[in-house]
């Protein structure tokens, strides 16, 4: 049995200890938003938050996760149940085209600024460098997350 | 209920419009006029018709897409057209991806098939005159209850009005008394004129990017029953290997294994979960028959092709008299193109989960092609057509890799071996291993040009697999030796244009065949390579991802051998060719083409057509040092025709670009050696990623013509203009993708 927080909430599953947080949610805790792209850490597509730093989950062993902090994409929202301000930017910015990748995208840009409110262009594309994107929503990408940092900033529109 | 089609407008006898009341809701079908067996399966839950795309009911009104989703924006494009016909808001609308069934056949193509950038252009008449036909049945449906003649009524916003009676009735309220009319004459049907249009046109947000944010949307991979084993399947190490024999007890102790089955193409470990499928799979105890590719590759094909481009091979078209018009030029051009093969790799990995019973077939699969996995289903399973349902889902990209079928042929093939629900998941090293590659070619250029530089002749020769070689006898006779699918019967009897038209060759010379320039004398030739071996298919479109390269980049040294600005020389030969023309001046405008570039930026540029769209791009190169190639801007033209939602036109253009790019620079190549597929995962076949991604600037051109293809248009010229500026930078000519520098 390991035990965690996840979103919020207590949980324990009952899962062979090598078994990654990527497939103890999607298949243990049915939480199917973080998906799966590479299974090597390579793509960025498991991307959740473990004690709010960025993790991808699909190399993290469920053994390691005992007693930490584990936030996904269904968990992102803010407390009162609005999207988060990164959530409605992706939105504006019509960012999403097949979405796989998206669930990672947004975990990795919030953990950005959640570490750094005010990004430079620079540094966005540094820490966003991990999760790929086939559909090439990049542009988009940026221009979510810079509208969103300045909307957290409270001089965004 | 069918009505006769309209004797007046030629366009509108493709279409039968059907309807049916069911439940008091007012159902339309639109279908093919002439198709045979368009007969209506019986409905797979009460609320649909079989073959309704449109059902307005007191509930409400549901459209079922007909194409694949896969981030394209046509589940948003397609609604908009039903909307605007029946003058109601896109949120009025609930939207659902349409079950596997013939109504939802392609217009052209007698199969259900998601491809070739045809879905607005295919479905723009048939959806359209579905809303039309509607709005008509419920303006007269509200005409009745106010006892006044149809004509005094008009629509507005989901409503009929009586605007002399001070009455109306929502759509919802009319819909039982709707279904119960005769449908109109579809030749009266009036369409609404562009210059009315409400909602074409004008950017829309996409219906499905809210669930994409909050993680709820769900994918194939997220589609299983929940009850549902997963699967891993050992494929063979090398194409064209077979199980010769294998031991499974080591992979059946791995606490969590259910079974352990031959399938078709490999063997099966089937688990409580992916994480042990992937591990027992490891304990797989296999010997493989080593199979006709042992030690064949990558370098052995190319040197073949080498000798395929040496001497003249088939003609595909011919202008003139090239060969003597070659002979007699004072000058003349040569040079030899190569491209390696490519994989899709999307971002979500193959899978499809399936149920087999003895009565009742259910698939669940990120699909393009739900028609030929519903034969497929059929075919394995032996059950009737009406008892075999598949259900798209969302995909995490399609690309042209999910209009293959092999991940479904798995799963059903895996669930009937069961008799179990079955998901088959595959891992990124399958999906790279295993897939349809861009088949790779290799291409002999010869261009004659007169004294003062105007070329006379053009020769391109090109080596590589036919595409639809391996597609037929794949479905044909490999893996289905006694069945054939319905499609492909339908296609053998001339019943569908989908080979017809896709004929043999047409995958690997389109773009290169139709050569825009004017040139008096020119000859395209193919030499097929017989002995082709990896599997080869559509990826993002198609021929002209590498023909486009090769042509726009042999134009460029031909104006550069004139002495001649790259893009006054294309357009000198351009005159026959106004839509290029068009997109050709306006790129030049928008980069500024006739002033210098910044410093140390060089500009390259290209023109192409596809899909019925063209578009031109200038790309802004710097080459560093080490050197590498860094392409910092790229300006885009596009006449796609009619835009239906230019956002997503805009969305489509940066990610067709941004595929282009990926294997233009990024150096993601499908290596063989040994006949396998060498690169596993990212690391080895790298794509494209956000410090790579050039800003975009796009221009759409305004356009009366009916709406042509979005989706793939602008893969094919971004190669040639990053490859012409890096020309520039250089002065060296890189004629292999992806473009290497040499230190
Ligand atoms: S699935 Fe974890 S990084 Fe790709
Ligand atoms: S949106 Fe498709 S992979 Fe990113």
């Amino acid at each position: 049995m390991v035990q965690f927080r996840l979103n919020g909430r207590e949980v324990s599953v009952d899962a062979p200890g090598d078994k990654p947080l990527l497939w103890v949610l999607r298949e243990n805790l049915r939480m199917q938003g973080t998906k799966f792209g590479c299974g090597r850490s390579l793509c960025g597509a498991c991307t959740v938050h473990v004690d709010g730093r960025a993790v991808r989950s699909c190399v993290l062993p469920i053994a390691s996760i005992e007693g930490r902090d584990v936030k996904t994409i269904e968990g992102l929202r803010n407390e009162d149940g609005t999207l988060h301000p990164l959530q409605r930017a992706f939105v504006e910015e019509q960012v999403p085209q097949c979405g796989y990748c998206q669930s990672g995208q947004l975990m990795s840009a919030a953990a950005l600024l959640a570490e750094n409110p005010t990004p430079s262009d620079r540094q966005v594309i540094e820490f966003m460098q991990g999760n790929l994107c086939r559909c090439g929503t990049y542009l988009r990408i940026r221009r979510a997350i810079s509208r969103a940092a300045a909307e957290m900033a409270g001089t965004g529109s | 209920m069918k009505a006769a089609p309209g004797p007046r407008d030629p366009s509108r006898r493709r279409f039968l419009l059907g309807t049916a009341g069911a439940g008091g809701a007012l159902m339309i079908s639109t279908q093919l006029g002439g198709c045979a067996g368009l007969g209506s399966d019986p409905p797979e839950s009460g609320e649909w018709e079989a073959d309704a795309c449109l059902r307005i009911s007191s509930q409400g009104i549901k459209v079922r897409i007909p194409h694949a989703e896969m981030g394209q924006g046509i589940a948003t494009g397609l609604t908009m057209l039903v909307a605007e016909e029946l003058d109601v808001d896109l949120e009025q609308i609930e939207v659902e991806l349409a079950p596997a069934e013939r109504a939802f056949d392609h217009p052209e193509w007698g199969v259900q098939l998601t491809g070739g950038s045809s879905s607005m252009r295919s479905r723009f008449l048939p959806l359209r005159y579905a809303g039309a036909g509607a709005r008509e049945l419920l303006r007269r449906a509200g005409a009745e209850r106010f006892g006044v003649d149809p004509s005094e009524c008009r629509v507005e916003r989901g409503y009929v009005c009586w605007d002399a009676g001070k009455r109306r009735a929502s759509y919802l309220e009319l819909a039982e008394e709707a279904s119960r009319l005769p449908l109109p004459d579809p030749a009266e049907l009036e369409l609404r004129p562009a210059g009315e249009f409400r909602l074409l046109g004008k950017s829309v947000r996409r219906i499905d990017i809210p669930a994409k944010v909050d993680g709820s949307a769900r994918f194939g991979i997220d589609s299983a029953p929940e009850d549902a084993a997963v699967a891993c399947i050992a494929r063979p190490p090398r194409f064209g290997a077979e199980v010769r024999s294998f031991d499974a007890s080591r992979a059946e102790r791995v606490p969590g294994v259910k079974r352990v089955v031959a399938i078709s193409n490999g063997v099966a470990v089937v688990a409580d979960s992916y994480w042990t499928a992937l591990r027992a799979r490891a304990e797989l105890d296999i010997e493989w028959e080593s199979g006709p590719n042992a030690g064949k590759g990558s370098a052995e094909i190319q040197a073949r092709y080498a000798d395929l481009i040496a001497t003249p091979a088939d003609e595909v078209r011919s202008e003139g008299d090239t060969y003597t018009a070659l002979d007699q030029s004072s000058g003349v051009l040569e040079a030899t193109y190569s491209l390696p093969y490519l994989a899709h790799a999307p971002m979500e990995p193959m899978n499809a989960s399936a149920h087999v019973t003895p009565e009742r077939c259910r698939v669940w699969a990120p699909t393009q092609s739900p028609g030929a996995a519903r034969d497929v289903a059929v075919a394995i399973t032996g059950l009737d057509y009406e008892q075999v349902s598949v259900y798209p889902t969302y995909m995490g990209g399609g690309f042209g890799r999910r209009s293959e079928i092999d991940f479904v042929i798995e799963a059903v093939e895996v669930s009937r071996a069961v008799e179990a629900p079955v998901q088959v998941i595959w891992s990124r090293e399958d999906d790279l291993q295993h897939g349809f590659y861009r088949p790779a070619t290799r291409h002999f250029l010869r261009a004659g040009l007169d004294e003062s530089g105007v070329p006379r002749a053009w020769l391109h020769r090109i080596a590589g697999p036919s595409v639809m070689e391996r597609v037929m006898p794949m479905l044909v006779s490999a893996l289905l030796p006694n069945r054939v699918p319905r499609w492909i019967k339908r296609a053998a009897s001339g019943a569908s244009g989908f080979v017809a038209r896709r004929s043999t060759e047409s995958p690997i010379v389109e773009g290169a065949e139709e050569i825009p320039y004017q040139i008096d004398n020119v000859r395209i030739e193919y030499a097929r390579d017989e002995e082709s071996f990896v599997p080869v298919g559509f990826w993002r479109s198609v021929g002209h991802s590498h023909n486009a390269f090769v042509v726009e980049s042999f134009v460029d040294e031909l104006a550069h051998a004139a002495g001649r600005d790259p893009y006054m020389f294309r357009r000198q030969y351009l005159a026959d060719a106004p839509r290029h023309l068009r997109v050709l001046d306006r790129v030049a405008e928008l980069a500024n083409w006739q002033s210098p570039a910044a410093d140390g930026v060089h500009r390259g540029i290209a023109v192409h057509a596809s899909f019925g769209s063209v578009v031109a791009m200038v790309a802004e190169v710097r080459v560093t040092e080490e050197p590498s190639i860094r392409v910092e801007r790229v300006f885009v033209a596009v006449d796609c025709g009619l835009v239906i939602n230019p956002d997503s036109v805009q969305a489509q253009v940066e990610s067709a670009l941004a595929f282009g790019l990926s294997s233009t620079i990024n150096g993601g190549v499908v290596e063989v050696e040994d006949g396998a597929v060498t690169p596993s995962n990212f690391d080895a076949y790298p794509i494209l990623r956000m410090a790579d991604m050039p800003d975009v600037v796009t221009e759409l051109i305004a356009s009366d013509s009916p709406p042509s293809g979005v989706g793939e248009i602008a893969t094919p010229p971004i190669a040639p203009a990053v490859a012409n500026a890096v020309f520039v930078a250089t002065g060296k000519r890189l004629r292999s993708l992806p473009l290497v520098l040499p230190s």
